[in-house]
């Protein structure tokens, strides 16, 4: 697994429960669990909609004003999603993808669910004179939105579940381009077992005037191979597994190399 | 205009054949060589297999697996060693000797692999897929070789890499 690249120094956002009298002891620890959840799924959706690295977000202080939480990231595409998390806050989630505008009103339950008055978000980074934003539901999107059910062709590239059994599923089309889809954990256990195969999923967009954001896959199976030869190959394994042979690639590959090791050039196989 | 060949080596058939199921990597190798071997084919190529791939098919892995070998192979053209890819491939592999200081014991002979870039390059194959990169980049320069080597195991060009397995977040 690869590192992420890490910024120079650790970009740092400030949320804090706003309430009379509230303090870090009047948050209940599932409630406060639940906010940095919401505040990780929002960075991870924003993430998606700006094609970047999610980002690994640590909490690294709990103070008194009502309740502070400072987070603070050291990836290098940090400081870009706290200024989109900034922007989409501000603008109440208005042109964000789906995504991210349920992952924005997650948050907004979230805070509520605290007790507090308020969410409060701090200007990002101490920036002098900025004053801070205070979360609001986002707003209804006044353009209307066609949701469109379709059937595609792509591959599994991804799967993700949270601890609260809340998932996605990243599929790569066939024709190009990828989306990441919400999806419920039936659909997410079968496209877990599916990573790397050819699908077929019906599957749903929201579709605006020039672009559409996907939304849901409601059904996934594994596809038929486009290429023949895939298909004989995938035939000819279906035949050595009914008759209980193994074919191991890995150790004949390895065995083939041995074997040439006495001869003329070292290879790098496996 | 002609169709594009496309020749298959020893590691893409074997890869491709694997059954286990059991490492993820594997399985990962397996569906990149699919996603070669799909794109390819919308380009209309003609799947070759080089005889010498034939024979090291046949020398390792089960006896029992030959029958299911033979018929994915029925359905490819099996292109047989002459005697100018012969001749390709000795010149590969004199080449090859030259810029090699040998190891104590190590025998001199010409490898399956220099036999299947020999055939490939004779016959005008368009691509070699394989799993095994740093064997043929030697042989391209050693007969000024057009054929182009395609690593099949790795994401195919414009591709993105299938990186995220399963995460459940702490």
């Amino acid at each position: 697994m690869t590192r992420k690249p890490k910024s120079p120094s650790p970009t740092r956002l400030t949320i804090a429960i706003e309430g009379e009298g509230l303090a870090p002891k009047d948050i209940r620890v599932r409630d406060l669990i639940e906010l940095l959840e919401a505040t990780a799924s929002t960075f991870d959706a924003l993430a998606a909609e700006k094609q970047l690295d999610k980002p690994s977000l640590s909490l690294a202080k709990i103070t008194n004003g009502s309740a502070r939480l400072e987070l603070v990231s050291e990836d290098r595409a940090a400081p870009r999603l706290v200024d989109a998390f900034w922007s989409v806050v501000k603008s109440r989630g208005k042109g964000a993808t789906p995504r991210t505008r349920r992952a924005l009103g997650r948050l907004h339950r979230a805070a509520a669910r605290t007790g507090g008055a308020a969410l409060r978000i701090d200007p990002v980074n101490d920036k002098r004179g900025a004053k801070p934003l205070y979360l609001t539901a986002p707003v209804e999107e006044e353009q209307a939105k066609i949701e469109e059910a379709t059937l595609v062709f792509a591959r599994v590239v991804g799967v993700n579940i949270d601890v609260q059994e809340q998932g996605s599923i990243t599929l790569r089309y066939d024709d190009g381009g990828s989306g990441e889809f919400g999806a419920d954990l039936e659909i997410l256990m079968r496209a877990a077992a599916l990573i790397g195969h050819p699908v077929e999923a019906n599957v749903t967009f929201a579709k605006g005037e020039e672009v559409r954001h996907p939304l849901n896959i409601e059904g996934i199976k594994k596809r038929k191979p486009q290429s023949s030869l895939v298909a004989a190959f995938e035939e000819a394994r279906r035949e050595m597994t009914a008759k209980g042979i193994v074919y191991d690639s890995t150790a004949l590959i390895a065995a083939d190399q041995e074997d040439e090791e006495g001869g003329v050039v070292e290879t790098d196989r496996g | 205009m002609a169709k594009a060949s496309a020749v298959l080596d020893t590691d893409v058939i074997r890869i491709a054949l694997d059954n286990t199921d059991t490492d993820p990597s594997v399985a990962l190798r397996r569906s990149y060589v699919e996603l070669t071997f799909e794109r390819l084919e919308k380009l209309g190529v003609i799947w070759v297999v080089p005889s010498p791939v034939v024979a090291e098919l046949g020398s390792g892995g089960p006896a029992d697996a030959l029958d299911a070998i033979a018929k994915v192979l029925g359905g490819i053209r099996v292109q047989s060693l002459d005697e100018e890819a012969a001749r390709a491939a000795g010149q590969i592999t004199a080449a090859t000797l030259k810029n090699r200081v040998r190891r104590e014991g190590e025998r001199d002979g010409v490898k399956f692999d220099a036999l299947v870039f020999a055939t490939a390059h004779q016959m005008g194959a368009r691509w070699l897929l394989t799993g095994n990169r740093r064997d043929y980049e030697p042989y391209v320069k050693a007969i000024s070789s057009r054929v182009e080597v395609v690593i099949a195991t790795n994401p195919p060009p414009g591709q993105q890499a299938i990186s995220v397995i399963m995460q459940s977040k702490p």
